[in-house]
């Protein structure tokens, strides 16, 4: 799947998780720049990503997630035909 | 369509009213853990915008503990969306999961301070630590067993000596993993065996106020391979896999409501296509597609013989169909497979008029809310019609095999019950001999003389171990002959039972014409001189025939012997109770004061000239054999161990 693909669907899970119709979401980001990113937003974040995409995340790598950046790799390695 | 067809909307507004539909129809067992989100999302919207549902259903609010050992944290939203579909609302409190058994074992927890009206305990078989060793005996599993067992029966015993909360337990559901593979069916030291007994145990030794959520069958239900999930466990220490909380926070939510008395009660069917294959008004009863040697009409029995079997423990039946109603009927009286027939069914209701206006005569005819119904019909229109119309009542989804309608309905949860007692068995009884006694008062010539011809006997007494579990399924299901809605738990009508200051009254009544069981329930408080009525209410099958004035003659009785000066009484107004308004003016009470929500407070001072009320109700049986009298018997409650 092409980047901006994933962006914009990543994007619309964003928005629905944390109610906020237009939050951008960058590739830094972090769970300290979102306002309600706490752990149980983290959760639903993975599993509406994991929904989105039709993927399942790996236990190792939703422990390594750092920042937005690392989500979309491991999507974009995933959805690769 | 008729003018009735849009009923009563509570005062609400339009928009809201859709908005409210809208999402209750979306409720459904499909839908996933991020949908559920969302919805609660909406649901925290609804609810700021208006406090009520729509229709005719009235909202319950209440207090539940949410414990466990593993992760619960992502329970609550969608627990609430599935709440809602029962009009229940909570104030949850959240146990931390690495804590729950500090939290039941210490008096002063944050736990209790909470007053939980109900208490969730979630287990998994991670918080078994006792375990058999290898190659035990008999007698060695069999002790392990016990000593586990010794466990819960401490923490279900604190929680009756702090509060009077109910608890609901989940059993332990079997892992997928078996280190011994299929030789663990047979030995008893094994995790499979060894929880297999500990579900058994669970389930002989559970008291009264502790309810089973058999997550057991639900893992199976959904899968188990799906139930559990390691990555989720590891991730976030809640070992169900998020497509298993749909499945568990939605049996939860109607255990929830069937210990608040907000089960459906009745279920009322379609006929063509829904309860046999064809449209009996174009093919004839010979043409029906119902019955054996037909993949179809086999289907169709199966359903039917089911139905039969939520009649048998209780569920009330009725017919919705747009038909002639000799056409209608011709199928149960001459069709040799049908396996419901013309008794089985409290109302029979066929004509051309809408649907939604035949389901609200049905309610009234039944004397039951509309938020007691489940309406089954396989067409769509039909549905969504009357669910635009009369939101209050559950309008399952059908599929269009008819193979697949009787797994929809036992899916639902709609009848779930929280104990089961001889007076749901003998229910549906109830409502034939009540037809009797409107063809006999239509007959007689005046009231007094059809009551005298009744030949009515009430046998009363203070509350008792034996109809306990009557007594508090009444004072959480009454709704219209109700004068409080007061709703208690076990415990807590068990703390009035044991008080001395407080006056109980359980009634019983039968006629001529059968049994009416246990109908009727008072708690009055002595204080200061008055004896004051805290709850008093009548099942709606016995209203008008002057029990009340048999009661009231019971409560004055009571009030002399314990010599106060007078008795005092609350009507607290609800949408369903409003025929109680005038109740206490009418039996010579006087208005004390009227309260901005519309409660009013009333008094009778027992001067020399209050006296009895006349009535046509003989007092039947000594005191001693109260409860055993008549065909119901009270000694029979099936979950009481």
């Amino acid at each position: 799947m092409i980047h901006i693909q994933i962006h914009e669907r990543l994007t619309k899970v964003f928005r629905e998780i944390f109610e906020d119709a237009s939050l951008e979401v960058k590739d830094e980001y972090n769970a300290k720049d979102i306002p309600g990113w706490d752990s149980l937003a983290h959760v639903n974040l993975t599993i509406a990503i994991e929904e989105e995409f039709g993927i399942r995340f790996l236990t190792a790598e939703i422990a390594s997630f750092a920042c937005v950046g690392d989500v979309k790799k491991v999507i974009q390695e995933r959805t690769k035909v | 369509m008729g003018a009735c067809l849009k009923g009563g909307t509570g005062g609400m507004a339009k928009d809201q009213m859709e908005a409210w539909s809208h999402f209750l129809s979306k409720i459904n067992a499909k839908l996933t853990y991020p949908e559920l989100i969302t919805m609660a999302r909406s649901l925290k919207g609804l609810q700021r915008d208006a406090d009520m549902f729509p229709g005719d259903a009235a909202i319950i609010r209440t207090k539940i503990a949410l414990l466990g050992n593993y992760n619960l944290s992502f329970l609550p939203s969608p627990l609430e969306v599935y709440l809602a579909q029962h009009h229940v609302q909570v104030d949850l409190f959240l146990g931390d999961f690495a804590n729950y058994k500090q939290d039941l074992l210490s008096s002063d927890s944050a736990l209790y301070a909470f007053c939980p009206h109900i208490i969730i305990l979630l287990l998994d078989h991670h918080s078994i630590y006792l375990w058999p060793a290898m190659y035990a005996s008999h007698a060695e599993v069999q002790d392990v067993a016990d000593r586990q067992i010794q466990v819960w029966v401490a923490l279900w015993e604190k929680v009756r000596g702090e509060c009077s909360a109910s608890i609901i337990q989940t059993n332990i559901a079997l892992p997928c993993e078996r280190p011994l593979g299929h030789y663990e069916a047979r030995t008893e030291w094994s995790a499979t065996h060894y929880l297999r007994k500990l579900n058994q145990l669970l389930a002989e030794r559970a008291p009264s106020h502790v309810h089973i959520l058999d997550a057991e069958h639900l893992s199976g239900i959904l899968g188990k391979l799906s139930w559990f999930d390691e990555p989720t466990w590891y991730n976030t220490r809640q070992s169900l896999g998020f497509s298993a909380v749909p499945t568990l926070t939605r049996s939860l939510a109607s255990m929830i409501a069937a210990l608040l008395g907000k089960s459906r009660k009745c279920l009322v069917l379609d006929l063509d296509n829904t309860l046999w294959g064809g449209v009996v008004g174009d093919v004839g009863v010979e043409g029906l597609r119902l019955g054996k040697g037909d993949a179809v009409g086999e289907a169709f029995i199966d359903f039917q013989h089911y139905i039969r079997q939520l009649k048998e423990r209780g569920v009330i039946l009725a017919v919705c169909s747009k038909n002639n109603p000799e056409i209608a009927r011709a199928p149960f009286e001459s069709h040799p497979e049908m396996v419901l027939k013309l008794d089985d069914f409290s109302a029979f209701v066929a004509n051309w008029d809408d649907k939604a206006t035949n389901l609200r005569r049905i309610a009234l005819q039944l004397n039951v809310g509309l938020d007691s119904l489940v309406f089954m019909d396989d067409n769509p229109a039909e549905r969504a019609l009357v669910r635009r119309y009369v939101a209050a009542i559950t309008v399952p989804e059908l599929p269009e095999d008819p193979a697949l309608f009787r797994r929809v309905l036992d899916e639902g949860g709609y009848f779930e019950i929280a104990t089961l007692s001889k007076e749901d068995l003998v229910r549906t009884s109830y409502y034939l001999a009540e037809r009797k006694r409107q063809e006999q008062a239509a007959i007689a010539p005046d009231v007094n003389e059809f009551l005298e011809s009744l030949e009515m006997v009430c046998t009363c007494g203070p509350f008792d171990e034996m109809n306990l579990q009557r007594i508090v399924q009444l004072i959480n299901k009454t709704n219209q002959w109700n004068l409080t809605t007061q709703r208690l738990t076990e415990g807590e009508v068990g703390d009035r039972m044991a008080d001395p200051s407080y006056f109980t009254l359980w009634v019983r009544n039968r006629d001529c014409f059968g049994d009416n069981g246990l109908i009727a329930v008072l708690i009055a408080r002595e204080q200061k001189a008055t004896l004051e009525v805290e709850t008093w209410l009548m099942s709606c099958r016995v209203i008008n025939r002057g029990i009340e004035d048999f009661i009231f003659n019971e409560l004055l009785d009571e009030a002399r012997r314990r010599g106060t000066s007078s008795v005092e009484g609350t009507y607290r107004p609800t949408r369903k109770n409003t025929i109680m308004r005038l109740f206490y003016e009418n039996l010579g009470f006087e208005r004390l004061v009227t309260e901005e929500d519309g409660t009013t407070r009333w008094r009778l001072h027992l001067s020399r000239d209050v006296c009895h009320r006349p009535n046509h109700i003989a007092r039947g049986g000594s005191r001693e054999d109260e409860g055993r009298t008549g065909e119901v018997n009270s000694d029979d409650s099936y979950s009481d161990t």
